[in-house]
Protein backbone atom coordinates (compact mmCIF):
# COMPACT_ATOMS: atom_id res chain seq x y z
CA UNK A 1 0.00 0.00 0.00
CA UNK A 2 1.57 2.99 -0.72
CA UNK A 3 0.02 4.90 2.34
CA UNK A 4 2.42 2.08 4.98
CA UNK A 5 5.81 3.03 2.88
CA UNK A 6 7.99 0.17 3.87
CA UNK A 7 11.55 0.54 3.97
CA UNK A 8 12.97 -2.77 1.93
CA UNK A 9 9.94 -2.09 -0.49
CA UNK A 10 10.90 1.16 -1.24
CA UNK A 11 14.50 0.38 -1.83
CA UNK A 12 13.74 -2.31 -4.62
CA UNK A 13 11.90 0.64 -6.23
CA UNK A 14 14.07 2.81 -5.70
CA UNK A 15 17.08 0.36 -7.45
CA UNK A 16 14.91 -0.13 -10.34
CA UNK A 17 14.44 4.01 -10.86
CA UNK A 18 18.37 3.54 -10.81
CA UNK A 19 18.79 0.74 -12.80
CA UNK A 20 16.17 2.03 -15.37
CA UNK A 21 17.73 5.37 -15.91
CA UNK A 22 21.25 4.30 -15.67
CA UNK A 23 21.23 0.95 -18.14
CA UNK A 24 18.17 1.06 -20.19
CA UNK A 25 16.36 4.28 -20.54
CA UNK A 26 16.61 7.99 -21.35
CA UNK A 27 14.23 8.88 -18.31
CA UNK A 28 12.49 12.45 -18.13
CA UNK A 29 14.53 14.37 -14.93
CA UNK A 30 11.02 13.67 -12.73
CA UNK A 31 11.33 10.08 -13.45
CA UNK A 32 10.04 8.07 -10.50
CA UNK A 33 8.37 4.87 -9.68
CA UNK A 34 5.12 5.44 -10.54
CA UNK A 35 5.95 7.17 -14.22
CA UNK A 36 4.48 5.81 -17.52
CA UNK A 37 7.47 3.40 -18.90
CA UNK A 38 6.21 4.04 -22.21
CA UNK A 39 5.80 7.17 -21.90
CA UNK A 40 9.87 7.07 -20.66
CA UNK A 41 10.40 4.97 -24.21
CA UNK A 42 10.17 1.20 -23.11
CA UNK A 43 9.36 -0.65 -25.97
CA UNK A 44 9.31 -4.86 -26.81
CA UNK A 45 13.22 -4.28 -27.25
CA UNK A 46 13.29 -2.61 -24.30
CA UNK A 47 11.16 -4.89 -21.96
CA UNK A 48 13.81 -7.90 -23.05
CA UNK A 49 16.64 -6.09 -22.10
CA UNK A 50 14.65 -5.25 -19.04
CA UNK A 51 13.32 -8.34 -17.76
CA UNK A 52 17.14 -10.32 -18.61
CA UNK A 53 18.80 -6.95 -16.39
CA UNK A 54 16.19 -7.64 -13.43
CA UNK A 55 16.30 -11.90 -13.52
CA UNK A 56 20.11 -11.27 -13.35
CA UNK A 57 20.03 -9.26 -10.63
CA UNK A 58 16.94 -10.38 -8.59
CA UNK A 59 17.77 -14.20 -9.39
CA UNK A 60 14.09 -14.19 -9.70
CA UNK A 61 12.31 -15.49 -12.93
CA UNK A 62 9.44 -13.87 -14.45
CA UNK A 63 6.86 -15.99 -15.79
CA UNK A 64 5.50 -15.59 -19.34
CA UNK A 65 1.97 -15.54 -17.99
CA UNK A 66 2.92 -12.25 -15.97
CA UNK A 67 4.41 -10.52 -19.55
CA UNK A 68 1.39 -7.84 -19.36
CA UNK A 69 1.86 -4.50 -20.99
CA UNK A 70 0.00 -3.59 -17.87
CA UNK A 71 2.71 -5.23 -15.66
CA UNK A 72 5.26 -3.12 -16.79
CA UNK A 73 3.71 -0.03 -17.03
CA UNK A 74 5.67 1.40 -13.90
CA UNK A 75 8.40 0.88 -11.83
CA UNK A 76 6.12 -0.12 -9.32
CA UNK A 77 4.17 -2.51 -11.12
CA UNK A 78 7.28 -4.02 -11.92
CA UNK A 79 8.73 -4.07 -8.12
CA UNK A 80 5.77 -5.85 -7.31
CA UNK A 81 6.39 -8.89 -9.90
CA UNK A 82 9.58 -8.97 -8.45
CA UNK A 83 8.43 -9.89 -5.61
CA UNK A 84 5.60 -11.77 -6.22
CA UNK A 85 8.48 -13.89 -8.79
CA UNK A 86 10.99 -14.20 -5.38
CA UNK A 87 7.94 -14.78 -3.12
CA UNK A 88 6.89 -18.03 -5.45
CA UNK A 89 10.58 -19.21 -5.60
CA UNK A 90 11.09 -19.13 -1.44
CA UNK B 1 29.47 15.49 -72.08
CA UNK B 2 26.30 15.54 -70.70
CA UNK B 3 25.42 18.70 -68.54
CA UNK B 4 23.07 18.97 -66.39
CA UNK B 5 22.11 21.81 -63.29
CA UNK B 6 21.56 19.78 -60.33
CA UNK B 7 23.63 16.24 -59.39
CA UNK B 8 22.15 14.35 -56.71
CA UNK B 9 24.38 11.85 -55.14
CA UNK B 10 22.33 8.93 -53.43
CA UNK B 11 18.56 7.73 -54.22
CA UNK B 12 17.00 7.33 -50.78
CA UNK B 13 14.13 9.24 -48.95
CA UNK B 14 16.53 12.56 -48.81
CA UNK B 15 17.92 11.97 -52.48
CA UNK B 16 14.32 11.34 -54.13
CA UNK B 17 12.93 14.04 -52.62
CA UNK B 18 15.72 16.13 -53.81
CA UNK B 19 16.38 15.41 -56.89
CA UNK B 20 12.14 15.58 -57.28
CA UNK B 21 11.87 19.12 -55.84
CA UNK B 22 14.83 20.39 -58.07
CA UNK B 23 13.84 19.08 -61.48
CA UNK B 24 9.80 20.57 -60.36
CA UNK B 25 11.95 24.01 -60.53
CA UNK B 26 13.03 23.30 -63.99
CA UNK B 27 16.35 22.24 -63.18
CA UNK B 28 18.26 19.56 -65.30
CA UNK B 29 18.75 16.87 -62.80
CA UNK B 30 20.47 13.50 -62.68
CA UNK B 31 20.17 11.23 -59.19
CA UNK B 32 22.15 8.85 -59.19
CA UNK B 33 21.94 5.85 -56.92
CA UNK B 34 24.34 2.56 -55.92
CA UNK B 35 21.34 0.01 -55.87
CA UNK B 36 18.40 -1.16 -58.25
CA UNK B 37 15.42 0.94 -56.22
CA UNK B 38 14.86 4.78 -54.75
CA UNK B 39 14.18 4.70 -50.86
CA UNK B 40 17.21 3.91 -49.21
CA UNK B 41 16.62 2.53 -45.38
CA UNK B 42 12.89 2.37 -46.79
CA UNK B 43 13.69 0.47 -48.93
CA UNK B 44 17.05 -1.80 -49.11
CA UNK B 45 17.24 -1.89 -45.69
CA UNK B 46 13.56 -2.90 -45.19
CA UNK B 47 13.30 -0.11 -42.96
CA UNK B 48 8.90 -0.04 -42.01
CA UNK B 49 7.89 2.58 -40.00
CA UNK B 50 8.45 6.70 -41.02
CA UNK B 51 9.15 8.32 -37.95
CA UNK B 52 9.35 12.31 -37.97
CA UNK B 53 6.74 13.15 -40.11
CA UNK B 54 4.45 14.27 -37.20
CA UNK B 55 4.88 16.74 -34.62
CA UNK B 56 4.79 15.50 -31.15
CA UNK B 57 1.76 15.39 -29.86
CA UNK B 58 0.83 17.98 -26.74
CA UNK B 59 -1.59 15.55 -25.40
CA UNK B 60 -3.21 11.91 -26.06
CA UNK B 61 -6.18 13.37 -27.79
CA UNK B 62 -4.71 15.12 -29.84
CA UNK B 63 -4.20 13.82 -33.80
CA UNK B 64 -1.59 13.75 -35.54
CA UNK B 65 -0.14 16.48 -37.39
CA UNK B 66 2.31 16.93 -40.16
CA UNK B 67 5.66 18.49 -39.61
CA UNK B 68 6.43 19.41 -42.91
CA UNK B 69 4.25 20.25 -45.75
CA UNK B 70 5.05 19.55 -49.29
CA UNK B 71 7.05 16.25 -50.45
CA UNK B 72 6.91 14.62 -47.01
CA UNK B 73 3.60 15.12 -46.86
CA UNK B 74 2.98 14.61 -50.39
CA UNK B 75 5.29 11.05 -50.52
CA UNK B 76 2.85 10.30 -47.27
CA UNK B 77 -0.25 10.68 -49.58
CA UNK B 78 1.35 8.75 -52.00
CA UNK B 79 2.44 5.92 -49.95
CA UNK B 80 -1.31 5.51 -48.06
CA UNK B 81 -2.44 5.09 -51.82
CA UNK B 82 -0.57 2.24 -52.32
CA UNK B 83 -2.53 0.43 -50.04
CA UNK B 84 0.20 0.56 -47.68
CA UNK B 85 -0.82 2.22 -44.44
CA UNK B 86 -3.99 2.96 -42.79
CA UNK B 87 -2.51 6.25 -40.94
CA UNK B 88 -0.80 7.34 -38.27
CA UNK B 89 -0.51 5.24 -35.62
CA UNK B 90 0.80 6.31 -31.93
CA UNK B 91 3.46 4.95 -30.16
CA UNK B 92 3.77 5.87 -26.87
CA UNK B 93 4.93 9.96 -27.46
CA UNK B 94 5.23 9.80 -30.39
CA UNK B 95 2.96 9.37 -34.30
CA UNK B 96 4.50 7.01 -36.72
CA UNK B 97 3.57 6.02 -40.60
CA UNK B 98 4.15 2.30 -40.95
CA UNK B 99 4.57 1.62 -44.21
CA UNK B 100 5.99 -1.18 -46.52
CA UNK B 101 9.29 -1.09 -48.12
CA UNK B 102 7.87 -2.68 -51.69
CA UNK B 103 5.46 0.02 -51.44
CA UNK B 104 8.01 3.19 -50.98
CA UNK B 105 10.03 1.71 -53.86
CA UNK B 106 6.74 1.59 -55.98
CA UNK B 107 5.77 4.95 -55.07
CA UNK B 108 9.03 6.27 -55.62
CA UNK B 109 9.19 4.92 -59.30
CA UNK B 110 6.01 6.37 -60.06
CA UNK B 111 6.87 9.87 -58.93
CA UNK B 112 10.24 10.30 -60.66
CA UNK B 113 8.46 8.86 -63.94
CA UNK B 114 5.98 11.64 -63.88
CA UNK B 115 8.65 14.28 -63.14
CA UNK B 116 10.28 16.55 -66.20
CA UNK B 117 13.64 17.53 -66.34
CA UNK B 118 14.78 14.34 -63.93
CA UNK B 119 17.19 11.61 -65.08
CA UNK B 120 17.57 8.28 -62.89
CA UNK B 121 20.86 6.47 -63.00
CA UNK B 122 20.56 3.19 -60.81
CA UNK B 123 23.58 0.84 -60.41
CA UNK B 124 25.49 4.05 -60.64
CA UNK B 125 28.06 5.01 -58.06
CA UNK B 126 29.97 8.39 -57.85
CA UNK B 127 33.17 7.51 -58.96
CA UNK B 128 35.15 11.47 -58.95
CA UNK B 129 33.89 14.93 -58.35
CA UNK B 130 36.00 18.03 -59.00
CA UNK B 131 37.12 20.22 -55.90
CA UNK B 132 34.77 22.78 -57.28
CA UNK B 133 31.75 20.44 -57.77
CA UNK B 134 31.31 21.16 -61.22
CA UNK B 135 32.67 17.75 -62.95
CA UNK B 136 32.14 14.38 -61.76
CA UNK B 137 32.49 11.13 -63.34
CA UNK B 138 29.85 8.33 -62.79
CA UNK B 139 30.29 4.67 -63.13
CA UNK B 140 28.14 1.67 -63.20
CA UNK B 141 30.09 -1.45 -63.43
CA UNK B 142 33.77 -0.63 -64.35
CA UNK B 143 31.57 1.78 -67.40
CA UNK B 144 32.59 5.16 -66.94
CA UNK B 145 30.69 8.34 -67.65
CA UNK B 146 31.81 12.19 -67.18
CA UNK B 147 29.48 14.73 -66.85
CA UNK B 148 29.35 18.55 -66.15
CA UNK B 149 26.88 20.12 -63.47
CA UNK B 150 26.22 23.56 -61.73
CA UNK B 151 25.69 21.93 -57.79
CA UNK B 152 25.86 19.00 -56.24
CA UNK B 153 23.01 17.55 -53.14
CA UNK B 154 25.30 14.81 -51.47
CA UNK B 155 22.07 12.59 -50.21
CA UNK B 156 24.97 9.35 -50.01
CA UNK B 157 24.21 9.06 -46.09
CA UNK B 158 27.91 8.94 -45.74
CA UNK B 159 28.73 12.55 -47.11
CA UNK B 160 30.56 10.48 -49.60
CA UNK B 161 30.49 13.28 -52.77
CA UNK B 162 31.70 15.56 -50.49
CA UNK B 163 34.77 14.04 -49.18
CA UNK B 164 35.64 12.69 -52.58
CA UNK B 165 35.54 16.68 -54.13
CA UNK B 166 37.83 16.89 -50.94
CA UNK B 167 35.11 19.09 -48.93
CA UNK B 168 35.48 18.48 -44.94
CA UNK B 169 33.28 16.34 -42.90
CA UNK B 170 33.19 15.10 -39.25
CA UNK B 171 32.58 11.35 -37.66
CA UNK B 172 31.52 10.88 -33.79
CA UNK B 173 34.31 8.22 -32.38
CA UNK B 174 33.06 4.44 -33.18
CA UNK B 175 32.10 3.54 -29.65
CA UNK B 176 29.15 6.70 -30.10
CA UNK B 177 28.29 6.08 -33.40
CA UNK B 178 24.36 4.62 -33.50
CA UNK B 179 24.34 0.89 -33.83
CA UNK B 180 22.84 -0.81 -37.23
CA UNK B 181 19.68 -2.04 -37.38
CA UNK B 182 19.58 -5.76 -39.67
CA UNK B 183 15.98 -6.12 -40.51
CA UNK B 184 14.52 -9.16 -42.07
CA UNK B 185 10.73 -10.35 -43.29
CA UNK B 186 9.00 -13.91 -41.85
CA UNK B 187 6.74 -15.13 -44.16
CA UNK B 188 3.44 -17.71 -42.04
CA UNK B 189 3.24 -15.96 -39.16
CA UNK B 190 -0.29 -15.60 -37.10
CA UNK B 191 -0.69 -12.09 -36.68
CA UNK B 192 -2.47 -12.54 -33.53
CA UNK B 193 0.97 -13.52 -31.66
CA UNK B 194 1.98 -10.30 -32.35
CA UNK B 195 -0.75 -8.11 -31.13
CA UNK B 196 -0.96 -6.26 -27.90
CA UNK B 197 0.88 -8.37 -24.82
CA UNK B 198 1.65 -11.03 -27.28
CA UNK B 199 5.25 -9.22 -28.70
CA UNK B 200 5.83 -9.29 -24.40
CA UNK B 201 5.59 -13.01 -24.63
CA UNK B 202 7.84 -13.12 -27.50
CA UNK B 203 10.03 -10.89 -26.14
CA UNK B 204 10.08 -13.36 -22.55
CA UNK B 205 10.48 -16.63 -25.08
CA UNK B 206 13.71 -15.30 -27.15
CA UNK B 207 15.21 -13.68 -23.57
CA UNK B 208 15.01 -17.27 -22.37
CA UNK B 209 16.19 -18.42 -25.05
CA UNK B 210 19.45 -16.33 -24.69
CA UNK B 211 19.56 -16.84 -20.98
CA UNK B 212 19.83 -20.58 -21.47
CA UNK B 213 22.14 -19.98 -24.21
CA UNK B 214 20.28 -21.70 -27.16
CA UNK B 215 20.05 -18.37 -28.80
CA UNK B 216 23.44 -15.95 -29.14
CA UNK B 217 23.35 -12.89 -27.46
CA UNK B 218 23.19 -10.34 -30.33
CA UNK B 219 19.68 -11.87 -30.27
CA UNK B 220 18.43 -10.12 -27.71
CA UNK B 221 16.36 -7.30 -28.20
CA UNK B 222 14.99 -8.48 -31.70
CA UNK B 223 11.63 -6.57 -32.04
CA UNK B 224 8.58 -7.86 -34.47
CA UNK B 225 5.79 -5.93 -36.02
CA UNK B 226 3.30 -7.14 -38.58
CA UNK B 227 3.88 -5.75 -41.89
CA UNK B 228 -0.14 -5.05 -42.19
CA UNK B 229 0.03 -7.97 -45.50
CA UNK B 230 -1.31 -11.93 -44.71
CA UNK B 231 0.96 -13.35 -42.63
CA UNK B 232 4.26 -11.62 -42.90
CA UNK B 233 6.13 -10.15 -39.74
CA UNK B 234 9.55 -7.70 -39.57
CA UNK B 235 12.41 -8.18 -37.17
CA UNK B 236 14.36 -5.85 -36.28
CA UNK B 237 17.77 -6.56 -34.57
CA UNK B 238 20.56 -3.61 -33.63
CA UNK B 239 23.70 -5.36 -34.11
CA UNK B 240 26.32 -5.36 -31.64
CA UNK B 241 29.09 -3.65 -33.63
CA UNK B 242 32.80 -3.49 -31.55
CA UNK B 243 34.61 -1.28 -33.48
CA UNK B 244 32.02 -0.16 -35.30
CA UNK B 245 33.12 1.50 -38.41
CA UNK B 246 29.89 2.40 -40.82
CA UNK B 247 32.59 3.44 -43.71
CA UNK B 248 35.22 0.27 -43.78
CA UNK B 249 34.00 -3.03 -45.92
CA UNK B 250 35.79 -4.82 -43.61
CA UNK B 251 33.23 -4.14 -40.80
CA UNK B 252 29.96 -3.85 -43.36
CA UNK B 253 30.96 -7.49 -44.49
CA UNK B 254 31.50 -8.67 -41.24
CA UNK B 255 28.04 -7.01 -40.17
CA UNK B 256 25.71 -8.09 -43.23
CA UNK B 257 26.89 -11.41 -42.46
CA UNK B 258 26.58 -11.47 -38.51
CA UNK B 259 22.76 -10.13 -39.39
CA UNK B 260 21.90 -12.94 -41.94
CA UNK B 261 23.11 -15.45 -38.63
CA UNK B 262 21.14 -14.14 -36.46
CA UNK B 263 18.68 -14.25 -38.39
CA UNK B 264 18.55 -17.24 -38.85
CA UNK B 265 18.90 -18.30 -35.28
CA UNK B 266 15.79 -16.15 -34.21
CA UNK B 267 13.69 -17.89 -36.80
CA UNK B 268 15.09 -21.42 -36.43
CA UNK B 269 14.10 -20.80 -32.61
CA UNK B 270 11.06 -18.97 -33.33
CA UNK B 271 9.56 -21.83 -35.54
CA UNK B 272 11.18 -24.29 -33.16
CA UNK B 273 9.83 -23.41 -29.96
CA UNK B 274 7.17 -20.43 -30.26
CA UNK B 275 3.48 -20.63 -30.77
CA UNK B 276 2.43 -18.87 -33.94
CA UNK B 277 5.63 -19.51 -35.91
CA UNK B 278 5.63 -23.01 -36.55
CA UNK B 279 4.91 -22.34 -39.92
CA UNK B 280 6.93 -19.42 -40.41
CA UNK B 281 10.12 -18.93 -42.49
CA UNK B 282 12.23 -16.08 -43.29
CA UNK B 283 11.25 -14.61 -46.40
CA UNK B 284 12.91 -11.58 -47.26
CA UNK B 285 16.74 -10.28 -46.51
CA UNK B 286 18.08 -6.88 -46.83
CA UNK B 287 19.67 -5.58 -49.62
CA UNK B 288 22.07 -4.33 -47.10
CA UNK B 289 22.05 -3.45 -43.29
CA UNK B 290 20.70 0.42 -41.70
CA UNK B 291 23.22 2.28 -40.86
CA UNK B 292 22.10 5.17 -39.06
CA UNK B 293 25.12 7.26 -38.33
CA UNK B 294 28.47 7.95 -40.55
CA UNK B 295 30.03 10.96 -42.16
CA UNK B 296 28.30 14.54 -41.44
CA UNK B 297 29.32 17.56 -43.61
CA UNK B 298 30.73 20.63 -42.28
CA UNK B 299 28.33 23.18 -42.94
CA UNK B 300 27.86 26.98 -42.51
CA UNK B 301 26.14 26.33 -39.46
CA UNK B 302 25.90 23.20 -37.19
CA UNK B 303 22.73 21.95 -35.77
CA UNK B 304 23.37 21.71 -32.28
CA UNK B 305 21.96 18.76 -29.14
CA UNK B 306 20.73 22.17 -27.20
CA UNK B 307 18.85 23.52 -30.20
CA UNK B 308 16.73 19.99 -30.61
CA UNK B 309 16.48 20.32 -26.78
CA UNK B 310 15.00 23.79 -27.14
CA UNK B 311 12.89 23.55 -30.52
CA UNK B 312 15.43 26.47 -31.80
CA UNK B 313 14.25 28.91 -34.58
CA UNK B 314 16.04 30.00 -37.17
CA UNK B 315 15.22 32.72 -40.00
CA UNK B 316 16.87 30.91 -42.60
CA UNK B 317 14.49 27.78 -41.43
CA UNK B 318 13.57 25.45 -43.86
CA UNK B 319 11.95 22.42 -42.31
CA UNK B 320 11.28 21.05 -38.79
CA UNK B 321 13.17 18.54 -36.99
CA UNK B 322 10.40 16.85 -34.72
CA UNK B 323 11.79 13.30 -34.01
CA UNK B 324 13.14 13.17 -30.25
CA UNK B 325 16.85 12.27 -30.26
CA UNK B 326 16.77 8.62 -30.52
CA UNK B 327 20.01 7.23 -29.19
CA UNK B 328 21.04 3.79 -29.64
CA UNK B 329 24.77 3.69 -28.78
CA UNK B 330 24.48 0.37 -27.39
CA UNK B 331 22.40 -2.22 -28.99
CA UNK B 332 20.07 -2.55 -25.76
CA UNK B 333 17.12 -0.39 -27.52
CA UNK B 334 16.73 3.56 -27.84
CA UNK B 335 17.40 5.61 -25.60
CA UNK B 336 14.61 8.75 -26.71
CA UNK B 337 15.81 12.20 -25.48
CA UNK B 338 12.42 14.69 -26.07
CA UNK B 339 12.94 18.63 -26.12
CA UNK B 340 11.60 20.54 -23.86
CA UNK B 341 7.97 21.31 -23.86
CA UNK B 342 7.68 18.65 -27.15
CA UNK B 343 8.60 21.78 -29.21
CA UNK B 344 9.40 21.14 -32.86
CA UNK B 345 13.47 22.28 -33.86
CA UNK B 346 13.56 24.58 -36.98
CA UNK B 347 16.61 23.60 -39.32
CA UNK B 348 18.40 26.34 -40.76
CA UNK B 349 19.53 26.04 -44.45
CA UNK B 350 22.73 26.66 -43.68
CA UNK B 351 23.40 23.37 -42.16
CA UNK B 352 22.43 21.98 -45.97
CA UNK B 353 24.79 23.88 -47.31
CA UNK B 354 29.12 22.95 -47.30
CA UNK B 355 30.84 25.54 -45.23
CA UNK B 356 33.19 25.99 -48.35
CA UNK B 357 31.57 25.44 -51.28
CA UNK B 358 28.27 27.46 -52.20
CA UNK B 359 27.48 24.86 -54.86
CA UNK B 360 27.16 21.30 -52.80
CA UNK B 361 24.21 21.14 -50.44
CA UNK B 362 23.87 18.02 -48.09
CA UNK B 363 20.31 16.43 -47.20
CA UNK B 364 19.06 13.71 -45.10
CA UNK B 365 21.63 12.33 -42.49
CA UNK B 366 24.80 13.74 -43.53
CA UNK B 367 23.65 17.39 -43.00
CA UNK B 368 25.36 19.23 -40.36
CA UNK B 369 25.07 18.42 -36.90
CA UNK B 370 25.89 16.72 -34.11
CA UNK B 371 25.87 13.28 -33.09
CA UNK B 372 23.04 14.03 -30.88
CA UNK B 373 21.05 16.05 -32.97
CA UNK B 374 21.63 13.64 -36.15
CA UNK B 375 20.20 11.05 -33.93
CA UNK B 376 16.78 12.84 -34.43
CA UNK B 377 17.39 14.53 -37.98
CA UNK B 378 18.35 11.22 -39.73
CA UNK B 379 14.69 9.53 -39.29
CA UNK B 380 12.72 9.09 -42.53
CA UNK B 381 10.59 11.65 -42.66
CA UNK B 382 12.84 14.93 -41.91
CA UNK B 383 15.05 13.43 -44.58
CA UNK B 384 12.18 13.50 -46.70
CA UNK B 385 12.04 17.60 -45.74
CA UNK B 386 15.59 18.31 -45.79
CA UNK B 387 15.96 16.51 -49.25
CA UNK B 388 13.31 18.48 -50.86
CA UNK B 389 14.76 21.82 -49.05
CA UNK B 390 18.59 20.73 -50.41
CA UNK B 391 16.90 20.13 -54.10
CA UNK B 392 15.05 23.43 -54.22
CA UNK B 393 18.19 25.28 -52.78
CA UNK B 394 20.30 23.46 -55.31
CA UNK B 395 17.93 23.70 -58.37
CA UNK B 396 17.73 28.10 -57.49
CA UNK B 397 21.35 28.21 -56.73
CA UNK B 398 21.88 26.29 -60.46
CA UNK B 399 19.35 28.69 -62.55
CA UNK B 400 19.53 31.81 -60.41
CA UNK B 401 23.51 31.94 -58.74
CA UNK B 402 21.08 31.92 -55.13
CA UNK B 403 19.14 30.67 -53.10
CA UNK B 404 17.30 31.87 -49.57
CA UNK B 405 14.98 30.30 -47.49
CA UNK B 406 11.89 31.95 -48.31
CA UNK B 407 11.97 31.14 -51.74
CA UNK B 408 12.22 27.17 -50.67
CA UNK B 409 9.30 27.82 -47.99
CA UNK B 410 7.53 29.78 -50.66
CA UNK B 411 7.62 26.82 -53.27
CA UNK B 412 7.21 24.36 -50.96
CA UNK B 413 3.95 26.00 -49.48
CA UNK B 414 2.90 25.70 -53.61
CA UNK B 415 2.73 21.59 -53.31
CA UNK B 416 -0.40 20.19 -52.37
CA UNK B 417 -0.41 16.71 -50.78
Amino acid sequence: MASQPNSAFESLEHQLVSLISERLLETRPDFNADSNLYDNGLDSMAIMQLLVLVEEKYRVAIPEGDLTRQNFSTTRHLAELIRESSARAA
Amino acid sequence: MHVFDVLVVGGGSAGLAAAVSAARLGARTLLIERGGSLGGTASAALVHSICGLYRLPDSPENPPVLANTGFAAEFASRLTALGGPAGPIRMGRVDVLLQHPTAFARAADAVVKETPNLEIRFHTELLQVSSDFLNATISCRGRTESLSTRTVVDASGDAAATVLGGGESEMAPSERLQRPAFIFAMHGVEPAVLQDDGRLKIARRIATGVQSQVLPKGALGAAFRWSGRGTEAFVTIDLDAPDYDPLDAHCLTRLEMLGRELAGCVADFLQREVTGFSQSFISALPSRIGVRESRRIVGKYRLETHDLETGAQFDDAIALATWPMELRETNRGPRLRYPDNNRPCEIPLRALRARDHGNLFAAGRCIASSHEAQASTRVIGTCLATGEAAGMGAALFALNGECDAAAIRAHREKIKA
